[in-house]
């Protein structure tokens, strides 16, 4: 019984292949290019359209990062080429002029320096209250008690606004007490600005900050102060005894 | 009858000639998929191999952005140095790119100031505004002043404003005056 049931099933099986041949000998006119577009669809839609957008946006992507290092390679390159002794000369320079906090000794230094040029002498000096409402330019004000020739205050504030320090004069008093007399008592308030250090000091992807010839000019003429000017000293030592018992 | 003249007889059944058309479209049709399929995996293949080498090429691209990454971070002090500097400079050339106008004022008053006319009083606050007392050993030389004062070509269009706040003749024949000159 189980050998005629097993060639029944096979003779099934043949029968079914015969007719599924013979259905697809009949209709295969149509059958084919069915068969042949739902496998172009499949690859148009499921492997080409996806690829080949990849391909577009990779490729922007692409021309992104050869952009980025170029730029990179060009500012390393750029860094490299720097003179890094000029460079922390010239910062030094300029740090000097501008320094990143309030520097009394370094003023009372700087004027005293400029009062023997104009024959003023210095009555008395006083530190004032600070502006630091600007983040990046803050200033504090001296107020100078002067006597000297009449004549010379105009050159007096030349030289003080002129000088590698910035300091601008916020107001001027002059009086003079006697009618003929050739000298005058001058009192001049004066802003002495310092400037807080940047926070941040450029991110890799800023471009890289140039000096420009005006830039470059004021750099001489900050050296050109430094080569002229007396060195002016402020005597820094410790005053008193250390231990005051003994 | 053909063109040449001679005659050709068909034998075959009507049946297999419709079957051999039927044949002959189904190749032509079969034909034109597989051309279409092949072309399709062509360009499919193209699209990965060019893929392929895309991928390639931004992994040297990344690699070589990370190499300039690396150099620029290595330089960061000098970056930061260079950075510093522009921003001290810029700084400086902002503050001193114009003398004060306190500075201007007086420097152009007494500049203006006849020989003989005695300033005893010179103050100019912190709005730039001017008041000057002067002696005068005549009326005329006061006048003198208030045009020169006044006057745009003398003062180089720098003052918006004159006005004599006091003005006495003493006894001893002297022209004291107040004089308040307000800045452009």
């Amino acid at each position: 019984m189980g050998c005629t049931g097993q060639v029944s099933k096979l003779n099934q099986d043949k029968m079914n292949k015969e007719a599924l041949k013979g259905f697809y000998q009949k209709n295969r006119i149509i059958i084919f290019p069915i068969l042949v577009g739902i496998s172009s669809l499949v690859l148009i839609f499921l492997v080409l359209i996806p690829q080949i957008s990849k391909l577009i946006g990779n490729n922007s992507s692409l021309n992104e990062v050869q952009k980025q290092s170029k730029f990179l390679e060009v500012k390393a390159q750029d860094l490299q080429d720097l003179d890094e002794i000029q460079l922390q000369k010239d910062l030094n320079l300029s740090l000097n002029a501008l320094p990143s906090s309030k520097d009394y000794l370094e003023v009372i230094a700087l004027i005293q320096s400029l009062l023997p040029q104009t024959d003023f002498s210095l009555q008395s000096l006083l530190f004032g209250q600070a502006d630091s409402s600007s983040s990046s330019k803050s200033y504090f004000t001296v107020k100078l008690e002067l006597t000297g020739p009449k004549s010379s205050v105009n050159q007096l504030l030349t030289s003080i606004e002129s000088t590698y320090r910035p300091m601008r004069v916020a107001s001027i008093e002059t009086s003079t007490p006697k009618q003929d007399s050739p000298l005058t008592n001058t009192v001049i308030l004066l802003n002495v600005y310092y400037s807080p250090l940047p926070t941040t000091l450029g991110s890799t992807q800023q471009p890289l900050p140039k000096l420009s010839d005006k830039d470059k000019e004021l750099v001489s003429t900050l050296a050109r102060f430094v080569t002229t000017t007396p060195a002016t000293s402020v005597d820094n030592t410790p005053r008193g005894r250390s231990d005051p018992f003994q | 009858m053909d063109k040449k003249g001679s005659a050709s007889i068909n034998l075959l059944p009507i049946s297999y000639k419709e079957f051999q058309k039927r044949e002959s479209k189904f190749y032509k049709i079969q034909n034109i998929s597989i051309s279409l399929l092949l072309f399709l995996i062509f360009v499919t293949s193209i699209t990965i191999a060019l893929r392929i080498i895309q991928a390639q090429q931004i992994n040297a691209a990344e690699g070589l952005l990370e190499q300039n990454n690396q150099k620029v971070s290595d330089l960061k002090p000098r970056e930061a140095s260079l950075f510093l500097l522009k921003d001290r400079l810029t700084n400086i050339d902002q503050i001193t790119s114009l003398p004060s106008k306190q500075r201007s004022i007086y420097n152009l008053v007494s500049q203006l100031i006849p020989a003989n006319l005695n300033l005893n009083f010179v103050s100019v606050d912190t709005n730039g505004d001017m008041l000057i007392s002067i002696v005068a050993p005549n009326f005329a030389s006061l006048d003198e002043l208030l045009i020169v004062l006044t006057s745009k070509d003398k003062n180089e269009d720098s003052i918006a404003a004159v006005s004599l706040e006091s003005f006495s003749r003493s006894r001893d024949g002297l022209y004291r005056a107040s004089i308040k000159i307000k800045p452009r």
